[in-house]
């Protein structure tokens, strides 16, 4: 299983995961992303022109990690349509801005319909974006830590204005994703067929193809 | 031209038996167009030659499936010249596919002599099936690996032929979506376990057997007749259109269309997002979409300088999808739903707008005044037709005006162009002119002080010349003196 010929021969190994970016509209998460995918390692995504959906990688000690990133839409009024975008996602992040009670509120919606919602082994990651802005704190550290450990998810206070823990963040979760086979390819989705099971070809052929 | 009816007697077989001939058989019925071609095959496997065969078949490999099937029989009969070439035969012949069922019908009506011929039709592929199996068979062949090439052709015939089986059954679209689907992934499973082939080239296959079956099975897969896929296609459109009052505004998009390069690509998105019904597969499909979104995303850039996030591509693109209202958008996304590789759809950047597509139409066909934060009231009177959209900030002036505005500035600057021109060539003109008077005053001043005269020529004396005159100018010839 495990010596299967891998596409880059900088690491090991390399998987691809994808991210869905939750939060309402003006949290900052694109510029979360922003921030990420253009300062640090190569950005050689093809467009530029929109930050809805954008690929970084992460290097680790031993393996690749590759983030798609998902962006979702964060108005209320398409709240109802989030679940078709964190289909199949094996990350969500869930922003919100530490300068507004709304959004933390808003958040913790969004977190409980993942946990309801998404997929099993979905990842889970709550940030509170803009601690440049101190001063006008609203959603306490203690507060929000308390509900993520109570809740198991992974949390970060970032902000993607000053670049405090941006790269922190992707790294955490890629040290947290689950590191097995079934990731490491982008084109596949195993769901326990035998593999060398013989296709069900018609016997009906016209009796030429042997 | 000269007779543009056929009787019914031009349409029988050439030999007399009493069936129909077919023009790709040349006149002749199938039963009597494979005699005769038996016998010439027989002929041609006499004297053999495997080099220019060979080139032959990959010449003749487009064509018509018939052809193709003249080809297996020479197989047949000489697999062992054919060596290492039968595989390469045995998927052209795979590839052209014909349903069973048929040769079936027609070689039992032949046996049994009935006296009515039967009108069959015969199931030709299309010319974008020919295209994209030509395609799948080429990559197979670059491969250069017998195993592969033997199994996937196979694999990719059984499935195209169930699947058919399967719709004139008029079978659930859920089970043959599922079949399509198990496909796939039996597909991958087995070209990655094998581990002959690197990921990428596993990923083209299956990508190309994917292209080749649906586009195969397009006419029967697409919009289904046991589904009621083409009444949401009519609902959707209604409802869309019922929507026309919708603005910018309303929906929070931050475009501005008073900035030509804005228009020019949300006319360029509204262009490929109606361009997706007009492709067969998944793939090209989506490849629209994402044409789309990208224009959407320059007219975002265009009005806001910043690249866009999802908060503003998500309500543009149904903005566009509003203002383009693409035919048979509830199909479309349904067929690629169904059978697509369902991975293309959980990943990658087509996975992703096309996910922001399904979401746009579903936002749509739910769509009430609490998403527009209208009152109630106003919501239905727009829907009624009572009021009509009234937006100072956008369209002031309608599209023909705004067209005449902007011709009537190209005309401007056409106009200006031409008076600059045409203020050139008055110049030019004129210097023309004085050139002329110049150059000739300076010529006759050099004249005046070097008048040229011409002297005449001398002549070159010529003593050989057969001139009497000058023989009698010389002196008489001497005499011998004794």
């Amino acid at each position: 299983m495990s010596n299967k010929p891998t596409n880059s021969a900088l690491s090991p190994k390399s998987y691809q995961y994808k991210l869905v970016l939750l939060g309402e509209s003006a949290v900052g998460k694109s510029s979360l992303v922003l921030r990420f995918v253009k300062g640090q390692f190569h950005d050689y995504q093809e467009s530029t022109i929109g930050a809805a959906f954008l690929t970084q990688s992460v290097c680790l000690e031993d393996a690749t990690v590759k983030f798609e990133i998902w962006d979702t839409a964060g108005q209320e009024r398409y709240h109802s349509l989030a679940p078709m975008y964190y289909r199949g996602a094996h990350v969500a992040i869930v922003v919100y801005d530490i300068t507004s009670q709304d959004t933390f509120s808003r958040a913790k919606t969004w977190i409980k319909e993942l946990q309801r919602q998404a997929s099993a082994g979905i990842v889970i990651c709550l940030v509170g974006n803009k601690i440049d802005l101190a001063d006008k704190k609203m959603v306490e550290t203690s507060e929000a830590k308390a509900y993520a450990d109570e809740n198991g998810l992974l949390f970060m206070e970032t902000s993607a204005k000053t670049a405090t823990n941006v790269t922190e963040l992707f790294i955490a979760i890629a040290k947290k994703l689950p590191k097995n086979e079934s990731t490491s390819h982008s084109g596949q989705m195993r769901r326990g067929i035998e593999l060398n099971a013989t296709p069900q070809t018609d016997s009906q052929q016209t009796g030429c193809c042997k | 031209m000269s007779n543009l009816k056929i009787e019914e007697t031009d349409l029988l077989c050439k030999k007399g038996c009493g069936f129909y001939g077919n023009p790709a058989w040349q006149g002749y019925c199938s039963k009597c167009w494979k005699e005769l071609k038996h016998n010439k095959d027989d002929k041609i496997s006499l004297k053999f030659d495997p080099k220019t065969t060979l080139q032959q078949q990959q010449q003749q490999q487009p064509s018509s499936t018939q052809q193709q099937h003249s080809l297996l029989r020479k197989s047949k009969i000489i697999p062992s010249i054919f060596g290492k070439s039968l595989s390469k035969l045995l998927l052209l012949l795979i590839f052209s596919y014909s349903s069973p069922k048929y040769h079936d019908q027609q070689s039992h009506s032949h046996r049994h002599q009935q006296s009515k011929p039967r009108s069959t039709t015969t199931r030709q592929s299309s010319e974008e099936s020919q295209k994209v199996g030509k395609e799948l068979v080429d990559y197979l062949r670059s491969l250069d690996m017998k195993e592969i090439m033997i199994n996937i052709p196979k694999q990719v015939k059984g499935v195209i032929e169930k699947l058919y089986q399967m719709s004139l059954g008029n079978s659930p679209v859920d089970e043959l979506s599922e079949m399509l689907s198990t496909f796939y992934q039996l597909m991958n499973d087995n070209m990655t376990s094998k581990h002959l082939y690197k990921a990428e080239e596993a990923e083209e296959l299956l990508n190309l057997c994917e292209r080749y079956v649906l586009t195969r099975l397009y006419s029967h897969l697409f919009s289904p007749s046991v589904t009621d896929d083409e009444q949401l296609d009519l609902k959707l459109q209604a409802r869309i259109r019922s929507l026309h009052w919708i603005s910018v505004h309303l929906l929070d998009v931050v475009l501005n269309e008073s900035i030509d390069g804005v228009r020019e690509h949300v006319e360029s998105a509204i262009t490929a997002i109606i361009e997706m019904n007009a492709k067969r597969c998944p793939q090209d499909k989506l490849e629209c979409v994402v044409k789309c979104s990208k224009h959407i995303f320059e007219a975002l850039k265009f009005s806001k300088n910043e690249p866009a996030s999802a908060d503003e591509f998500l309500p543009a693109l149904i903005y566009i999808v509003l203002k383009a209202n693409p035919p048979l958008l509830e199909s479309n996304i349904q067929f690629i739903t169904r059978f697509t590789n369902p991975t293309r759809l959980m990943t990658g950047e087509a996975g992703y707008y096309f996910t922001n597509l399904c979401c746009a139409v579903a936002f749509i066909k739910s769509l009430t005044h609490e998403s527009l934060n209208l009152p109630e009231s106003e919501f239905n009177r727009y829907m009624n037709g009572e009021i009509t959209a009234h937006d100072p900030h956008i369209s002031r002036t309608c599209e023909g005006l705004k067209l005449m505005e902007k011709n009537e500035k190209t005309l401007m600057e056409v106009k200006s162009g031409q008076e600059a021109l045409m203020a050139e060539m008055l110049q030019m003109q004129q210097d023309m002119i004085d050139f002329k008077t110049s150059f000739h005053s300076q010529l006759t001043s050099l004249k005046m002080r070097a008048p040229l005269k011409i002297k005449p020529r001398r002549k070159k004396v010529d003593l050989d010349a057969d001139d009497d005159s000058k023989v009698l100018q010389l002196p008489p010839p001497l005499q011998p003196q004794v």
